[in-house]
């Protein structure tokens, strides 16, 4: 293909000077398909559009998307949190950094039940931030746990990233959702082993550590942390099991997180309506860029454009795990400007034909792109995660004390990629063990 | 006629909010169909017919008919990180470039959309589960919700063009730029999710 470069060139730079625009992400990607077919095909493929969109809309493993999102928007409304950070407090307090732990524990415990990294930070945010108002902790490490904790809501399943990743490359969206909770956990003890070691070497960051609570009230607290385990079960359980597809799992998730509210006596009409109302709104934002990405990427395809970058940087003289770097700072660099669910739908239909050239494990390479898609959310000028926590904070100050604090943070996420390519096993040895 | 445009756009706007919550209610109601055919599959029960065909369904339309309310709702992302350093005046066009794209595609989307619908009614398409399901009738369900778009979409690119053309420019800046508003992030829109404090005994 003579023209690869010069199609992948154009295309970039009118996406880069359309989204500086400021023109909605989605409908940049439908105009770059009109682009690319008006001066590269020379007939006009994008007419295509509702033969190309509606199998992938009306395919059932996309269920999993509106049902998961629903099922957040729900558990968010009902009163779940509070109760959860508190519980978790009773544990993690005594530990050197005291309520730091609790932190990263709520985000890692909320993200098992919600699929979005944003709704997990601003809903842990929410939360823990009144509990350090009289407490004296260092601020930028605070804001920092919140904002990089919240992140692993993609990561630990479910996960919306990971649901739209599934159904681009054709993965199986299960055993992907198996495969972050091991990196997501290990990602969560690295965020917690940073905390205890900053607050050994620097006792002043973390304020006074309080004395235990008796062991009978610790584990009477945990009563609270099972709303968020029944909907887990629920979920994760029958995914494991072999019992429901991630798309069936959602449903049930959807029923538990009901019966949760309702528990909590918060199930009411306005309480539904304003959850259903939220949902559309992200199922909207999630399909418009969708839409147009599946009809870019049907033009490029037509051409050969994804199969010619893929041969292309597989005759390229790097060596595989140094081409894996190069995707790995395009994704860094790119993060700065995108948020994260759009950057995944955007760019995997060209990216993940090479990846799986270069011979790495389709399942693999999602845990890894959602890493780097955390660091991305954490990353200035557009990490989305700053601007969440900025938001709900209490205090007033400059947004870079958010940034200052992420950082250790996200160097802990460089750390954690660099463990999963050094031993892939981390990602791929759960979800072999599952039940098919 | 600007007038008549933002009429028509009142009556339009309570249309796709109606839209929308239809959505979500099918969403919910197949969140209980589904879980009932997953729990009775398992302990023997009666099982609905074809539940991967309605659930495909069932989501397609209901993508359809929240793309508007996406609009309105300002969930439709846009990258603000220059926009937002230009001037107001510059702000108020590039909303109206904004739009004007946005207005585009949806009329395309749903042009595109009835024509699938055709194709199918024309074929006679039917789906090969033990529902036949005439394929049209979805389809048209579907393409039914991106009409909403288009026409909510042409509607607000109608009002903001009268704006632009008086010279509002600020109106147009703050009215239609992409600052979520009070439907911001996806938590900003639960006030009443965190009201309670935090019960510590």
């Amino acid at each position: 293909m003579d023209d690869l470069g010069l199609i992948l060139l154009a295309s970039f730079g009118l996406m880069l000077l359309l989204l500086a625009l400021g023109i909605y992400v989605g409908v940049i990607m439908a105009a770059l398909a009109v682009f690319v077919s008006h001066f590269f095909s020379g007939h006009a493929d994008y007419l295509e559009a509702g033969i190309v969109v509606w199998p992938m809309m009306r395919s059932f493993v996309l269920v999993a998307l509106p049902l998961f999102i629903l099922m957040g928007e729900l558990l968010v409304r009902s009163g779940v949190t509070n109760r959860l950070y508190w519980a978790l407090d009773q544990w993690f307090h005594v530990l050197p950094g005291g309520l730091l732990h609790t932190n990263i524990a709520s985000c890692a415990v909320f993200a098992s039940v919600s699929g979005s990294s944003v709704a997990t930070g601003a809903t842990i945010g929410t939360v823990a931030l009144p509990a350090f108002r009289e407490q004296r902790y260092n601020e930028r490490l605070v804001l920092g746990s919140l904002a990089a904790g919240g992140t692993l809501g993609i990561l630990i399943p479910p996960s919306m990233a990971l649901i739209m990743y599934g159904l681009l490359t054709e993965t199986s969206i299960g055993q992907l959702f198996i495969g972050g909770i091991v990196p997501g956990i290990c990602l969560a003890g690295l965020f917690m082993a940073f905390i205890g070691a900053a607050a050994i070497a620097r006792p002043a960051i973390a304020g006074r550590t309080r004395s235990s609570v008796p062991l009978r009230e610790k584990v009477f607290a945990l009563v609270h942390v099972l709303p968020v385990l029944f909907v887990v079960l629920f979920v994760l359980g029958s995914l494991y099991l072999g019992f429901a597809t991630p798309s069936e799992s959602a449903a049930l998730g959807v029923v538990a997180a009901l019966i949760v509210a309702a528990g909590y006596r918060r199930l009411n009409r306005a309480m539904l309506h304003q959850a259903l109302m939220s949902t559309a709104r992200t199922l909207a934002m999630v399909m418009l860029i969708l839409m147009g990405t599946l009809i870019f990427n049907f033009v490029i395809t037509l051409l050969g454009v994804p199969r010619a970058l893929a041969s292309l940087v597989a005759a390229a003289p790097l060596s595989p795990l140094g081409i894996l770097l190069v995707i790995a700072l395009f994704y860094l660099f790119l993060g700065m400007f995108m948020e994260s669910l759009p950057m995944i739908i955007t760019t995997i239909p060209v990216i993940f034909p090479v990846v799986i050239t270069l011979g790495y494990d389709p399942v693999w390479f999602g845990v890894l792109l959602v890493l780097l898609m955390e660091a991305a959310l954490i990353t200035p000028p557009v990490g989305l995660n700053l601007f969440v926590i900025q938001g709900v904070r209490l205090t007033k100050g400059p947004m870079s004390d958010v940034m200052l604090g992420s950082l250790p943070f996200l160097a802990m996420m460089l750390v954690m990629m660099g463990l999963i390519i050094a031993f892939p096993e981390l990602v791929l040895w759960l979800p072999a063990q599952m039940i098919q | 006629m600007g007038k008549l445009v933002d009429r028509a756009l009142r009556v339009v706007d309570r249309g796709i909010t109606l839209a929308a919550l239809l959505a979500g209610v099918l969403l919910l109601l197949l969140a209980f169909l589904i879980s009932w055919t997953v729990i009775s599959r398992k302990l023997g029960g009666p099982i609905p017919p074809a539940i991967d065909e309605i659930g495909g369904f069932s989501v397609a339309v209901a993508s359809a008919w929240v793309m508007a309310w996406g609009l309105k709702a300002k969930g439709h992302i846009r990258i603000d990180l220059v926009y937002r350093r230009f001037p107001v005046a510059w702000r108020g066009v590039l909303n109206g470039l904004a739009l004007t794209l946005i207005a585009a595609f949806a009329v395309f989307i749903a042009w595109r959309a009835w024509s699938v619908v055709l194709v199918s009614a024309e074929r006679g398409a039917m789906t090969p589960s033990e529902l036949s399901t005439p394929l049209a009738w979805p389809q048209a369900a579907w393409a039914v919700g991106f009409s909403l778009f288009a026409l909510y979409a042409c509607l607000t690119w109608a009002s903001v063009l009268f704006e632009l053309l008086a010279r509002r420019l600020e109106s147009v800046a703050t009215r239609h730029g992409p600052d979520p508003g009070e439907w911001g992030g996806e938590l900003l829109s639960s006030p009443g999710a965190m009201e309670e404090p935090a019960e510590k005994t």
